[in-house]
């Protein structure tokens, strides 16, 4: 269906829906329409159409989402060619938890659908959240989440009907991120931004679903450092569009003066897929005059911000300009915030204190969460939370001879390495093309047969310290259902850890492996064949379980080149080499002996992975730990009020704590510190304290007791 | 021959019943009827609710006994009210007193603490005929004496055949709690600077604190205090055995009396805030440069021989890191000896 590739920009039509006409005119929207039909064998009336409109309005009539007058002349213009099977749906997303009337028919119907059009042509409005499958069983699916509406897979043609707007975070939010809507949570900050990478998913799902038709509605646009936040309408009567989700949004960022890969969504969808080879523009290709994107100060801000989900989704909640006439807050408290919040930084674009404040407060409370996330990386792991991924390569564009020279790329460096001497941790290892090539071994005092009963091989390197998450993805077996060929994403937290404190992003290496089975040993092989954030050059090596005498033997050998944050490259340790090899000798040492600990846990039936998982259920409805705005606040309040109670007397605050009713029912209660309790507290730690470092001082006194 | 063991799904509780059934005694398990009882599951006991608070709740529980192994009891530091835990002690053990007075039981095998006898700011073990006088005795420490003195008395009074067990710190598997004296080495594997402190212990297994309740139940002397320890050890060796045995490096620091003082006094703080527990009280920096080292001669006369500290420490640690206690990112730093793995072997 897509043989021409062709995006087409109309300007300056007299009305919008003349403008559509003449875009899906243009496009040969109706030709490729009626070729699917047939190629289909079925009648107009038998296509099923998705519209996926954009539905993100905190406001009427808003310039953020798609018009819907403009989605009922496509219904009309449909019907007129007897195409009558026509949905239009959108799914649930963070607002329904703090706003009202964010049910996807009560928004729709708030916003101006119609149920019919002005035609007389009626229509569906779906709920994406809801009537959701999974197609795994009868395709493959490589979604995480595998669940999607039917009414989206089982639909004949899909039309992404998205919005012109800016976005404070990925510059623009055109096509390609209006599809963050065909996915049904609700808690879209969490499960999309966080657990699940938006870019890898919306890539995948262009290959799973393919969009046929995108149209962009920028009528009406909305511009401005804030994008969707605030409101600033730009008419910039335009219309896009094009049979590849790709080159129309990468048309309608050209319109907007931007570079299109400023978008993290766009971008991965132009490394993963790339611009059609062949494709043909028509119309207007020059920029919006005076069109405003996201300064790269806000954009950076904001990306620092939303790095933790729950920053993400309470400054949307309280940052967001909501008209709540239509979208009333759910609690009192969030209203407030919000209220005070918007008057503060709704003028970022015209007033430079605002612009400023808003900067840093974004930068202020990304460092929190970045400080927050040091200390869990170094002390604290298991409550970072760890992410699911796509693949994010095609295992298919590599034959099966590729797979299987893996080991022959291995073994000589395995020789290699196995002649060097061991250092002073007895690790061997050794520079080779600016790579490290290392060797760690080690004797388990377990059973061999026990160990790789249940320490499957095929999971050898999903094992290895600090991976916060990944896939991986069986590609052939053996005659005994044994994995032989597989390809592997593996996330890490920054190595060494304390990286993180420079900067350090966390490693996200694609590979693909072989594995071997023998009588007494198992050996699985990977090679590195992508770095989706470039954060390593080399990730290969081979881990190998062998029957020993005193239990099984493991063995790992691995070739890597990690990139270094920016300090790490202006300070060259290449010019301190015995530093250098210490801290390299530490780290290796460090990394293999926690992996070996994993290989231990998994034996022991525990979890060999660092890190919390988000449920996958987590924010959906009656889920009684989501953090809601205000609920948030409470703690903080909580915080501060258990901190005035340990010192506000009682006699002063006037409250006291209930304990229990006795039989009597009478009422108990425990006062709070009086004065006195208060001082004498105070006393005691004071005397406590001078105690301590007086036996301290005796201690050093050479009264090695420390004996008063 | 029936006994009754109070505290019974507790820590030392029951390993008590299981050194006893291992006897061919039968055994009559009381617990809490709050009290979740999993730990009991598969024994061949009789599971009797009651409470050593609520006097009338025991009659029925020590019905047709021989002996009361009262194990029952609040093992807490860090408590403020001194007084209260002297309360509960002291209620507790005379309400086990009297009830078995009446139910016709004739011994009390009462579960102290090594801690009533004192401890030391030298290098040198204490024994059951210690001095006590002058000792600055910490709030928990305090309600053990109290609770002794006051069972001693009722005991007296009402003509029962009392017999106390001195447990040193206390380690093992099947801790429910965990107790302060298993926490005390998940905290030093949860420190990420893996600290130690001046002062020493005495490490001693659970199984051989519960071997002795039989001991000194069976040929013990009537009144007579049963220090049941192990090796004593400082800290520093305590810490480095467990860094040995789970192949970390440590420890690195050592905590003296002021900076003990002012973490736990920060983490007090924290857990103020929080409301979570503190990894350590300002009552446990208090324990700081105290030897709790102690001798067990009068209990090895009746044939206790426990296994060293180093093995009931590597009995702890072979459970603890299988158990849900150990977060999972503190297992997986965790590079087990060959000793634990033998351990595993005889499991």
């Amino acid at each position: 269906m897509k043989e021409n590739p062709t995006a087409v920009v109309i300007s300056n039509a007299p009305t919008p829906e003349g403008g559509l006409e003449d875009l899906l005119n243009q496009l040969a929207f109706w030709e490729q329409l009626d070729a699917f039909r047939q190629k289909a064998d079925k009648a107009p009336a038998d296509v099923r159409v998705f519209i996926k409109p954009d539905m993100e309005f905190y406001e009427l009539d808003s310039p953020t989402g798609t018009d819907p007058g403009l989605v009922e002349h496509l219904i009309d213009l449909l019907a007129e060619r007897k195409y009558i099977n026509v949905l239009i749906g959108d799914s649930l997303d963070d607002a329904d938890h703090w706003l009202e009337n964010r049910d996807i028919l009560i928004l729709a119907d708030l916003v101006g659908y119609q149920f019919t059009t002005k035609k007389g042509n009626d229509y569906e409005i779906v709920n994406l959240s809801e009537n959701l499958i999974d197609p795994s069983a009868e395709k493959e699916w490589t979604l995480p989440d595998r669940r999607l509406s039917a009414d989206w897979l089982e639909a004949d043609i899909r039309i992404n009907f998205a919005k012109n707007k800016t976005h404070e975070e990925y510059g623009y939010a055109l096509g390609l991120y209006n599809l963050i809507g065909v996915f049904p949570k609700r808690a879209k900050s969490y499960h999309y931004f966080h657990r699940l990478s938006a870019p890898s998913l919306i890539t995948e799902l262009l290959s799973l679903t393919p969009v046929h038709f995108t149209l962009i509605d920028a009528w009406t646009s909305n511009h401005g450092s804030q994008g969707i936040r605030h409101r600033k309408v730009y008419d910039t009567r335009t219309l896009i569009g094009s049979n590849d989700a790709v080159l129309a949004d990468w048309v309608a960022a050209l319109k907007m003066g931007a570079d299109p890969s400023i978008s993290p969504v766009n971008n991965h969808a132009l490394k993963q897929r790339g611009l059609p080879a062949h494709y043909q523009l028509r119309g207007d290709l020059v920029p919006y005059e005076q069109w405003q994107l996201p300064a790269t100060h806000v954009r950076n801000s904001v990306a620092h911000r939303n790095q933790h989900p729950t920053l993400r989704h309470i400054t949307e909640m309280w940052l967001q300009q909501v008209d709540t006439d239509f979208f009333p807050f759910k609690r009192v408290a969030d209203a407030k915030v919000n209220q005070l919040t918007t008057s503060l930084f709704n003028q970022i674009d015209e007033q430079p204190f605002s612009y400023w404040g808003y900067v840093g407060l974004n930068y202020f409370l990304g460092n929190l969460h970045q400080l927050l996330e040091s200390w869990r990386t170094l002390y604290d792991k298991d409550r970072i939370f760890r992410r699911e991924t796509v693949l994010g390569f095609d295992p298919a564009t590599f034959r099966r001879a590729d797979f299987d020279a893996i080991p022959g790329y291995i073994e000589p460096l395995a020789q290699i390495v196995r002649f060097t001497p061991p250092d002073r941790n007895g690790l061997k290892w050794r520079y080779i093309d600016e790579s490290v090539l290392f060797e760690y071994r080690k004797i388990l005092p377990i059973p061999y047969e026990a160990f790789i009963d249940r320490v499957p091989i095929a999971e050898a390197v999903f094992m290895m310290y600090d991976n916060i998450g990944g896939k991986r993805q069986p590609i052939r077996y053996d005659r005994r259902k044994r994995i032989l060929h597989q390809a592997e994403r593996d996330l890490y937290l920054p190595q060494p850890n304390w990286m993180v404190f420079f900067g350090g992003k966390p490693i996200d290496v694609g590979k693909i492996e072989t594995i071997r089975y023998g009588k007494d040993s198992q050996e699985i092989f990977w090679r590195m064949v992508e770095s989706a954030n470039q954060s390593a050059r080399y990730d290969d090596g081979m881990v190998r379980f062998g029957r020993h005498d005193q239990g099984t033997e493991i063995v790992i050998v691995a070739r890597q080149h990690f990139e270094l944050p920016l300090f790490w490259k202006v300070v060259n340790m290449d010019f301190f080499p015995q530093v250098k090899d210490a801290l390299v000798s530490d780290a290796y040492v460090q990394f293999f002996s926690r992996t070996m600990a994993q290989y231990e846990a998994a034996y022991e039936g525990r979890s060999p992975y660092v890190g919390s998982d988000i449920k996958p259920d987590y924010g959906e409805s009656g889920d009684p730990d989501f953090p809601m705005g205000a609920e948030q606040m409470r703690k903080l309040l909580g915080l501060f009020a258990r901190a005035m109670q340990l010192i506000q007397p009682a006699e002063n605050s006037g409250k006291q704590g209930f304990v229990r009713t006795d039989e009597a029912g009478y009422h108990h209660f425990k006062s709070g510190q009086t004065d006195q309790e208060l001082t004498h507290s105070a006393r005691e730690i004071i005397r406590d304290f001078y105690r301590a470092m007086r036996k301290d001082w005796a201690y050093l006194s050479n009264d090695q007791s420390g004996q008063q | 021959m029936k006994a009754v063991v109070t505290g019974a799904n507790g820590f030392i509780g029951h390993h008590v019943v299981r050194a006893l059934l291992r006897e061919g005694i039968t055994v009559r398990a009381m617990v809490r009827p709050s009290s979740q009882i999993h730990h009991l599951d598969g024994l061949p006991v009789d599971i009797v609710r009651g409470d050593i608070l609520q006097p009338d709740t025991l009659a029925s529980c020590f019905a047709d006994c021989d002996w009361c192994f009262h194990v029952a009891g609040v093992f807490k530091y860090g408590e403020k009210d001194t007084q209260s835990l002297i309360n509960q002690a002291c209620t507790g053990v005379e309400n086990v007193i009297r009830a078995a007075r009446k139910a016709g039981i004739k011994r009390v095998i009462l579960t102290s603490s090594s801690v009533v006898l004192g401890t030391a700011r030298q290098k040198r073990p204490v024994d059951e005929k210690a001095s006590r006088a002058g000792q600055d005795f910490l709030p928990y420490e305090a309600s053990k004496r109290q609770q002794l003195e006051w069972a001693r008395r009722v005991a007296d009074q009402q003509q029962i055949d009392l017999r106390v067990v001195g447990p040193a710190l206390t380690i093992g598997p099947e801790d429910p709690g965990p107790t302060e004296s298993n926490r005390m080495i998940l905290s030093y594997l949860k420190d990420p600077w893996k600290s130690t402190w001046l002062g020493g212990c005495n490490l001693v297994r659970v199984a051989d604190v519960a071997r002795a309740h039989v001991l000194v139940a069976e040929h013990g002397e009537p009144g007579q205090f049963y220090l049941a320890g192990s090796d004593n050890l400082e800290w520093r060796e305590v810490h480095q055995m467990i860094s040995e045995l789970c192949g970390i490096p440590g420890p690195h620091f050592t905590a003296w009396h002021t900076s003990s003082y002012l973490a736990s006094l920060t983490q007090e703080m924290w857990g103020a805030l929080t409301g979570k527990k503190p990894l350590a009280t300002r009552e446990q920096a208090k324990m700081v440069g105290r030897y709790y080292w102690y001798e067990s001669s009068r209990l090895i006369n009746l044939g206790y021989q426990p296994v060293s500290s180093r093995e009931a420490l590597v009995t702890t640690l072979e459970w603890l890191v299988r158990s849900p206690h150990l977060p999972d990112s503190i297992r997986s730093s965790l590079n087990l000896s060959a000793a634990i793995y033998e351990k595993r072997k005889h499991l």
